[in-house]
C-alpha cells in the first residue's frame, strides 16, 4: 500500500513540476524585453529609442512640453527584422497622446491616415471639422462651463484639475459627441456612451470626481424640493398635515404628481401614512441647530420605509415607535387620521408604497441638474445645432416700498438662442407660482428688469419668481418668498425697542415680553406663523417710556414656530422668534 | 470498470478541458492584442507561420484601442491563474500525501510572486494591481470550479461498493 501511494505521489510530483515549468515559461515569455534611451537632438527636439529584445526598434522624435510629454508634430518609426510591421508615422501629439491627423507610411509606398482626438481614435471627418477650433469658440462647452459656473471650475482646480485639463476633457467629449449624436433626443444616451468610452482613458479620474460632485450639487438642489419644504412647514404643528400644507402652499407639486398619475386622493392617503410615521419619532426641538438635518434624515428614512415595505397600505406608525410613547401619547387626531387612512386606502389608485416611490423619484430627479459639466456640454450642443432652449433667468427681492407692495428684480441672463417675447414676475400665495397664477409683465428681451407688486395684503406671505418666454417655452427663476410689510421709513429714534425679548422660549401657556420704548405710543404685538398667517394680534395699550414688561397668555396657541413683532404707527420696530410647545405634545 | 471510475475520469477531463480553454484564451489575447514578444514570435517563426500572425495582428491591433485595458493587460493573468489552479487540483485530487500542500501553496506563490518580482525590479515589466486582482479572481474561480466539478461524485464514490474508499482516496 505504501508503495502504491509513493508511486502515485511520484507521478503527481512529476506532472506538477512539468505544469509549473510550462506556466513559468509562459509567464517569463510575456516579459517585455525593451530597453529605451532618450536624448536631445541638435535641433532641440528629443528622440526616444526603444530596443526590443527580438531586435525590433521604435524611435520617436519630437518636441516635449513642460511636463515632458510629447507635444506637436512627432515622428514614430517602427522597424522589425522582417519589415512587415515596419512603418513611419507622422502625427500631432498633444499632452503625450495623439491629437489630430496620423499619417502612416509603409515601405511598399502605401499610406494610411487616422484621426485622433486626445488619444481617442475618431472619424476622419472630425479632423476636418471644427475640432481645431473647439475650445476657442464662444459656443464651446468649456467656454460656457467656465463662464456660467466659474466657482465649479475653481473647485475642480483646487482638486487638482486645472483649466487646461478640464478644457481638454470637454473638447474630447464634444468631439466624440459630434461624431455620433444627431438629434437632441439622443443627447443623453450619446453623452453616456461618450463618458463610457473615456472611462478607461486618462480622463477616468475627472469622470469619477464629477460623479461625486454631481451628488453634492444635487443635494443643494434638493433643499428647495416642495415635499421637503412642506415637511418642514408641517412639523411641530399639532395637526401637522403634510397634505394640507402642500395643497395650500405648494399646489404645483400636486400637479407634478398628477403627471405621474398620482391623484390628490392617492397623495393624501400617502401623506396620512407618512405623517403617522413622522409623528411617531421623538420630537426635535424647533430651535435645535440641527433641526433641519434631523428632519431631513427622518424624512428620507420614512420615505424609504414606506417604499421598501412589503405591505401595500397598512399603517406602520406602531412599528417604529417605542412602546412607551405609542401606548401613552396617541391623540384623537392620530387615531382619526389612521382610521380615515385605512378607509381611503381601499379606494386608492396608487398605494402609499407607490406614491412614496414617485415622491423619491421627484426628489432624486434634482440630482440630474447637479451635473454641471453635462449641462455645459448640452448647452453648447444645442447652441451649435441651432436648437432653441429655455432662457436663463434669476429672481431677486428688492424691498417693500409699503406694507401692501413689494419690488422685485429679474435678470434674463440668456435668451436660449431665441427671442424673449415676454418677461415679468409670476407671483401668488403658493410656492413656485407660474404664469397661470398672477403675473406682471415687464417688457421683452434679455437684461435686468424691475417689477412692483401692489395691492398686497399686509402681513401675508407671498411667493414670486421671474419668468421669461421664448419659442421653446417659459423659464422661471428661483422662487423667493416675502411678507407684505413695511420695512422702510423706520424712525431711528424708535429703534431702541430692539431690546425686545421674549421668555421663556420655548413657551407653553404664558410668555413675558420685555422691551424699551422711547415714548408711550400705543404699540401692537403680532404673532405670525411659518405660513405668514397672523395668529395673534394684541394692542399694548399700557406702554410707558423706558422698560416695559407685559405678560401674554398663549394657551390657545398651537405648538409651532412663530415670528413675534412689535410695531407702532405702521412701522415695525422689533422682531423675535418664538417656539410654542404645548404640554400635550411634550415627551418624557 | 465501475460507474465511479468512469465518472472520476470524466470529471478529470472537465478539469483538463477548462484549463486548456483558459490557456488558449489567454494566449489568444496575447497574440492578438499585446505588443509582440520575442518568444511568442519565435514559436511562430519556428513553425513558419509568422506572416500569418502579422496579417492577423494588423487587423486585431486596430480594434485594440477600443477594448478596455483590463481585457488586454490583466485578463490573461486571471485566465492562466485559473488554468494553473485547476491543473494542480486535478493532479493532486484525492491525494493523502503531504506533498499536495506544497503544490497547493505553489499556486499563489507562482501567480503573485511574478508580480512581486516585477515590483521589486528583479523581473522586467510593470507591476500592476489589476494583474494581482485578476490573478486572485482566477485562483478563486479555479477553486470554485473544482468544487463544483467534484461535488456530484462525492456521494457516489463514498458509497461505491466495488472500489473500497481507502483505495479511492
Amino acid at each position: 500500500m505504501k508503495k502504491i501511494i509513493l508511486k502515485k505521489s511520484f507521478w503527481q510530483t512529476f506532472l506538477s513540476t512539468i505544469a509549473i515549468a510550462i506556466f513559468g515559461y509562459f509567464a517569463l515569455s510575456t516579459i517585455p524585453g525593451v530597453s529605451q534611451q532618450k536624448r536631445l537632438l541638435p535641433d532641440g527636439r528629443y528622440e526616444l529609442s526603444k530596443q526590443y529584445s527580438g531586435g525590433n526598434t521604435e524611435t520617436i522624435q519630437g518636441n516635449v512640453d513642460a511636463s515632458g510629454r510629447w507635444d506637436g508634430p512627432t515622428t514614430i518609426v517602427y522597424e522589425d527584422d522582417n519589415y512587415i510591421m515596419t512603418h513611419k508615422e507622422d502625427v500631432e501629439m498633444k499632452e503625450g497622446v495623439r491629437h489630430g491627423v496620423s499619417k502612416i507610411s509603409y515601405p511598399n509606398g502605401s499610406v494610411s491616415t487616422d484621426c485622433y482626438q486626445h488619444g481617442v481614435r475618431v472619424n476622419m471627418e472630425n479632423c476636418e471639422k471644427k475640432s481645431a477650433t473647439i475650445g476657442s469658440d464662444e459656443n464651446s462647452a468649456y467656454y460656457i462651463f467656465s463662464y456660467k459656473v466659474p466657482w465649479f471650475a475653481f473647485k475642480l482646480d483646487a482638486l487638482g484639475y486645472d483649466s487646461s485639463y478640464v478644457k481638454a476633457y470637454l473638447d474630447t467629449l464634444e468631439t466624440i459627441l459630434y461624431s455620433t449624436v444627431v438629434n437632441v433626443e439622443d443627447f443623453d444616451d450619446s453623452y453616456d456612451d461618450a463618458i463610457d468610452s473615456l472611462e478607461e482613458t486618462a480622463y477616468d479620474s475627472i469622470i469619477q470626481l464629477n460623479n461625486e460632485l454631481t451628488l453634492h450639487n444635487g443635494i443643494d438642489l434638493i433643499l428647495s424640493h416642495e415635499f421637503r419644504l412642506a415637511t418642514i412647514n408641517s412639523y411641530g404643528m399639532s395637526d401637522g398635515n403634510t397634505y394640507n400644507v402642500v395643497k395650500s402652499i405648494y399646489p404645483n407639486y400636486l400637479l407634478t404628481l398628477n403627471a405621474y398619475e398620482v391623484t390628490d386622493t392617492d397623495f393624501e392617503g400617502f401623506c396620512s401614512e407618512y405623517d403617522g410615521i413622522m409623528s411617531s419619532y421623538d420630537p426635535i426641538a424647533l430651535d435645535d441647530p440641527f433641526f433641519l438635518d434631523s428632519l431631513d434624515e427622518r424624512m428620507y428614512r420614512t420615505l424609504d420605509y414606506i417604499y421598501s415595505s412589503e405591505e401595500e397600505s397598512a399603517i406602520k406608525s406602531q412599528s417604529l415607535k417605542s412602546a412607551v410613547l405609542s401606548d401613552i401619547d396617541r391623540t384623537i387626531q392620530t387615531f382619526e387620521r389612521e382610521y380615515l387612512s385605512q378607509i381611503r386606502n381601499q379606494s386608492l389608485n396608487k398605494t402609499p408604497k407607490e406614491v412614496a416611490e414617485i415622491v423619491l423619484i421627484t426628489i432624486l430627479e434634482k440630482f440630474i441638474y447637479g451635473d454641471l459639466i453635462k449641462s455645459a456640454v448640452r448647452e453648447a450642443f444645442t447652441i451649435n445645432n441651432g436648437i432653441v432652449t429655455l432662457p436663463t433667468i434669476i429672481t431677486k427681492f428688492s424691498g417693500n416700498p409699503s406694507s401692501t407692495s413689494a419690488t422685485l428684480n429679474g435678470n434674463v441672463i440668456e435668451d436660449g438662442g431665441g427671442e424673449v417675447t415676454s418677461r415679468g414676475i409670476a407671483w401668488g400665495m403658493i410656492y413656485n407660482p407660474t404664469i397661470d397664477n398672477q403675473i406682471l409683465t415687464v417688457g421683452t428681451g434679455t437684461g435686468d428688469f424691475t417689477a412692483t407688486l401692489t395691492e398686497l395684503t399686509e402681513g401675508e406671505t407671498y411667493y414670486a419668481r421671474a419668468f421669461a418666454t421664448n419659442s421653446a417655452g417659459t423659464a422661471y427663476g428661483n422662487c423667493i418668498s416675502f411678507i407684505a410689510q413695511n420695512t422702510t421709513g423706520i424712525d431711528p429714534t424708535d429703534l431702541s425697542a430692539l431690546d425686545f425679548n421674549i421668555y421663556p422660549n420655548p413657551a407653553s401657556d404664558n410668555v413675558t415680553i420685555t422691551f424699551k420704548s422711547n415714548d408711550s405710543k400705543e404699540l401692537v404685538f403680532t404673532m405670525i406663523d411659518v405660513n405668514g398667517k397672523v395668529i395673534l394680534q394684541k394692542e399694548l395699550a399700557s406702554v410707558v417710556q423706558g422698560e416695559n414688561t407685559i405678560s401674554i397668555n398663549l394657551s390657545e396657541i398651537k405648538s409651532g414656530y412663530y415670528i413675534c413683532r412689535i410695531k407702532g404707527d405702521g412701522n415695525m420696530l422689533a422682531i423675535q422668534k418664538l417656539v410654542i410647545r404645548q404640554k400635550s405634545h411634550q415627551r418624557y | 470498470m465501475s460507474f465511479n471510475y468512469i465518472s472520476r475520469h470524466y470529471s478529470k477531463r472537465k478539469y483538463i478541458f477548462l484549463s486548456s480553454l483558459a490557456i488558449f484564451a489567454g494566449g489568444l489575447i496575447y497574440i492578438l492584442f499585446r505588443p509582440v514578444e520575442p518568444l511568442f514570435l519565435n514559436w511562430f517563426s519556428t513553425v513558419g507561420i509568422e506572416n500569418w500572425l502579422y496579417t492577423v495582428r494588423e487587423k486585431s491591433l486596430s480594434i485594440c484601442s477600443f477594448l478596455p485595458q483590463w481585457i488586454v493587460y490583466s485578463l490573461t493573468s486571471g485566465l492562466w491563474a485559473f488554468a494553473y489552479t485547476l491543473i494542480v487540483l486535478v493532479i493532486w485530487r484525492g491525494s493523502r500525501s503531504f506533498l499536495k500542500y506544497f503544490w497547493f501553496l505553489s499556486i499563489p506563490v507562482l501567480v503573485f510572486g511574478f508580480e512581486v518580482l516585477q515590483l521589486t525590479g528583479a523581473l522586467q515589466g510593470t507591476f500592476c494591481l489589476n494583474d494581482i486582482l485578476w490573478s486572485a479572481i482566477g485562483i478563486t474561480f479555479g477553486l470554485i470550479t473544482a468544487h463544483i466539478i467534484n461535488r456530484p461524485n462525492s456521494n457516489k464514490i463514498s458509497h461505491d461498493k466495488k472500489i473500497p474508499n481507502r483505495l479511492i482516496n
